[in-house]
């Protein structure tokens, strides 16, 4: 069934047309949720939040169109919103479990992937939903302005700084150690 | 890594990371989101007002007869609407008697959570690195407060309220509270009640008041407020134990509901007392024989003191709690043994105007339980007395976490919750 219409019967308090318009997309808000806010008990109470607010509001929204945009505009200010109360809670992170890697040689794939990783928890809440929403959502920057309620140029920038910071990290972290001398002469 | 690639294989990168198959909440988030209640399409101004389709179209020029006529349409049509939105709000339950049951909440390791136990989906409503305990709706399920611990200061607490989602949180003391006892909702929500540990009676408003001290030497009682308006409190005092007091709102005029001296029978005060909620009746236990204690009730004006129901043998029956329409009493019940050893029994209901006492629900703690009827008196929840021992003492109550049992009142059946509680627990409240 198409979108418009799964919209249109689950504006009308059909749960089921509501369950199936969001299936397609809850791994993703889940994902989003989870790189904002790297907690994963956060991330589910963001993206229930969500759901919340998208069935309560459904019949308020003019183009079915836009659902898919507007559920990911739900998402990030559930959790920017959770991100500014939760204040100074110690992070949690869980990861999803790595797969196969994309070719080539599996352990620099893993590695990389672990620095990427240390690179955004580095970043604020703010700085990471501009990365999710272009990289993991893949918005174009002016439609991540537009869903951060922030200018062109804010998103513009931080997305820079964000991508700066990660090759920052990852040109430092990806140095090999420097040999340790107190175990002696190598053999 | 090079930069280039950076930039390059992030989204592959990201995906590899973050994203997974369906999440396994699925089920969990789908139903507590469909259980809420949509927005009617015409309460959003979006829907009938074309305001982008205004902004960007031509001017054209109308007949100033017309205009008028549109405008005073308008009008109209938006006086109508505010009407039928007003109508169509949910609304608040009044602060005593049935209600619809809402949900049920309570703290754990320093986190306030709400569980809804139709369904057991359990969500933390408050989290951070404050440890928040001790959860209580208000009346009209509107509002939560807690209690909050000072970091550093031990035994020091802050008075803190939220919605009833846990938004918003914002302190009401000024100044810390010494180890708090109890907390109250007026029947208004528009301030608290709390005993600290030097047995002094604090009110707190929510308009940012200064907190007044109502009484010294005094101990609230719990629903300690009477219904319908809550324009008196119950209370019992620490130079005059044994005896059930009562004030006006504001502190004034006292006066003794029952007191050894003047009761009928050479009894005493031998445990918490509750208004009945039609505000008719106050139930408390008593000693009538220096061995057991029998839940009795006496009316507001402190005549018809009267024992709720004799069961035979050696009991103690203490902590009633009423149901929402007035006629029954829950409490727990130890029954002594030959060899002078007092055993937990399930929770007895009695009916107010007499009757035999009914046992409901498995056998609770040693402790007895902690019991707090469903807004719709269907049900009752039930946790272990231990929870309230220590009310302010621990973030779990002294490491005490238990699971609540739900009560069939009709068959008597036990449900046991899957959800993890560490303090006392409260049932929200809604409108029909």
């Amino acid at each position: 069934m198409a979108q418009r219409a799964l919209v249109e019967r689950a504006s009308r308090g059909d749960h089921d047309a509501f369950a199936r318009l969001v299936d397609p997309s809850l791994a993703r808000l889940d994902a989003v949720a989870r790189l904002i806010l790297r907690d994963a008990e956060l991330a589910r109470d963001a993206v229930q939040e969500t759901l919340i607010r998208a069935w309560r509001d459904l019949p308020g929204l003019r183009d079915p169109d836009r659902f898919e945009a507007w559920l990911q505009r739900l998402v990030t200010n559930a959790c920017l919103d959770l991100a500014r109360r939760r204040r100074r809670r110690p992070m949690e992170v869980e990861l999803t479990t790595i797969h196969s890697p994309h070719g080539g040689d599996p352990t620099g794939a893993l590695a990389d992937r672990e620095l990427v990783d240390a690179a955004l928890r580095r970043l604020d809440p703010g700085h990471r939903a501009v990365v999710a929403l272009h990289y993991l959502f893949g918005m174009p920057l002016p439609a991540v302005a537009a869903t951060l309620g922030i200018p062109l140029g804010t998103a513009k920038s931080r997305l820079h700084h964000a991508l700066a910071a990660m090759r920052v990290s990852v040109t430092a972290d990806s140095q090999p150690a420097p040999a340790s001398t107190s175990r002696g002469a190598a053999t | 890594m090079s930069t280039t690639r950076i930039d390059r294989e992030l989204p592959a990168i990201l995906d590899d990371l973050y994203l997974g198959p369906s999440p396994d909440y699925r089920d969990e988030v789908l139903a507590v989101a469909v259980r809420r209640r949509q927005r009617p399409s015409w309460t959003f101004p979006g829907r009938w007002l074309p305001m982008l389709d205004v902004a960007v179209r031509p001017v054209t020029t109308t007949r100033p007869l017309i205009r008028p006529l549109a405008v005073a349409l308008l009008i109209l049509v938006l006086l109508l609407a505010a009407l039928a939105f007003a109508g169509s709000r949910p609304r608040l339950p009044e602060p005593f008697g049935p209600a619809r049951n809402g949900l049920i909440t309570w703290a754990l390791d320093g986190d306030i959570y709400v569980g809804d136990p139709a369904t057991g989906s359990v969500r933390r409503a408050v989290a951070g690195d404050d440890i928040d305990r001790n959860p209580v709706f208000s009346r009209d399920g509107t509002h939560l407060a807690f209690l909050r611990q000072v970091p550093n200061q031990t035994g020091k607490f802050d008075l803190v309220v939220t919605d009833d989602a846990g938004a918003g949180a914002r302190s009401l003391t000024p100044v810390p509270v010494q180890l708090p006892e109890a907390v109250e909702w007026a029947p208004d929500g528009r301030s608290l009640l709390v005993n600290d540990q030097n047995a002094r009676l604090l009110r707190f408003s929510l308009d940012g008041s200064a907190p007044a001290v109502l009484l010294e030497n005094a101990h609230l009682q719990p629903d300690a407020f009477r219904p319908p308006h809550g324009d008196e409190i119950l209370y019992a005092r620490t130079d005059d134990l044994g005896a059930l007091y009562v004030m006006k709102a504001d502190g004034s005029e006292p006066r003794e509901l029952f007191g050894p001296r003047t009761a009928p029978c050479a009894c005493a005060l031998a445990g918490p007392a509750r208004w009945s909620p039609d505000g008719r009746t106050v139930a408390f236990s008593v000693n009538p024989d220096g061995l057991q204690q029998r839940l009795f009730v006496v009316g507001a004006d402190g005549e018809g003191l009267r024992q709720v129901a004799d069961a035979e043998g050696v009991w103690a029956e203490n902590d009633p709690a009423w149901s929402p329409d007035s006629e029954r009493l829950a409490f727990n019940r130890w029954e002594r043994s030959g060899a002078g050893d007092w055993a937990v029994r399930p929770i007895g209901i009695a009916n107010v105007r007499g009757g035999s006492i009914r046992p409901v629900g498995m056998s609770p703690a040693a402790e007895g339980a902690i019991i707090e009827w469903a807004p719709d008196g269907e049900s009752i929840l039930s946790l272990p007395g231990t929870l309230v021992e220590a009310f302010t003492w621990s973030p779990n109550a002294n490491g005490t976490v238990a699971r609540p049992v739900v009560i069939d009142v009709a068959t008597g059946g036990s449900r046991l919750l899957d959800w993890s509680v560490g303090s006392i627990a409260s049932w929200q409240r809604l409108g029909s």
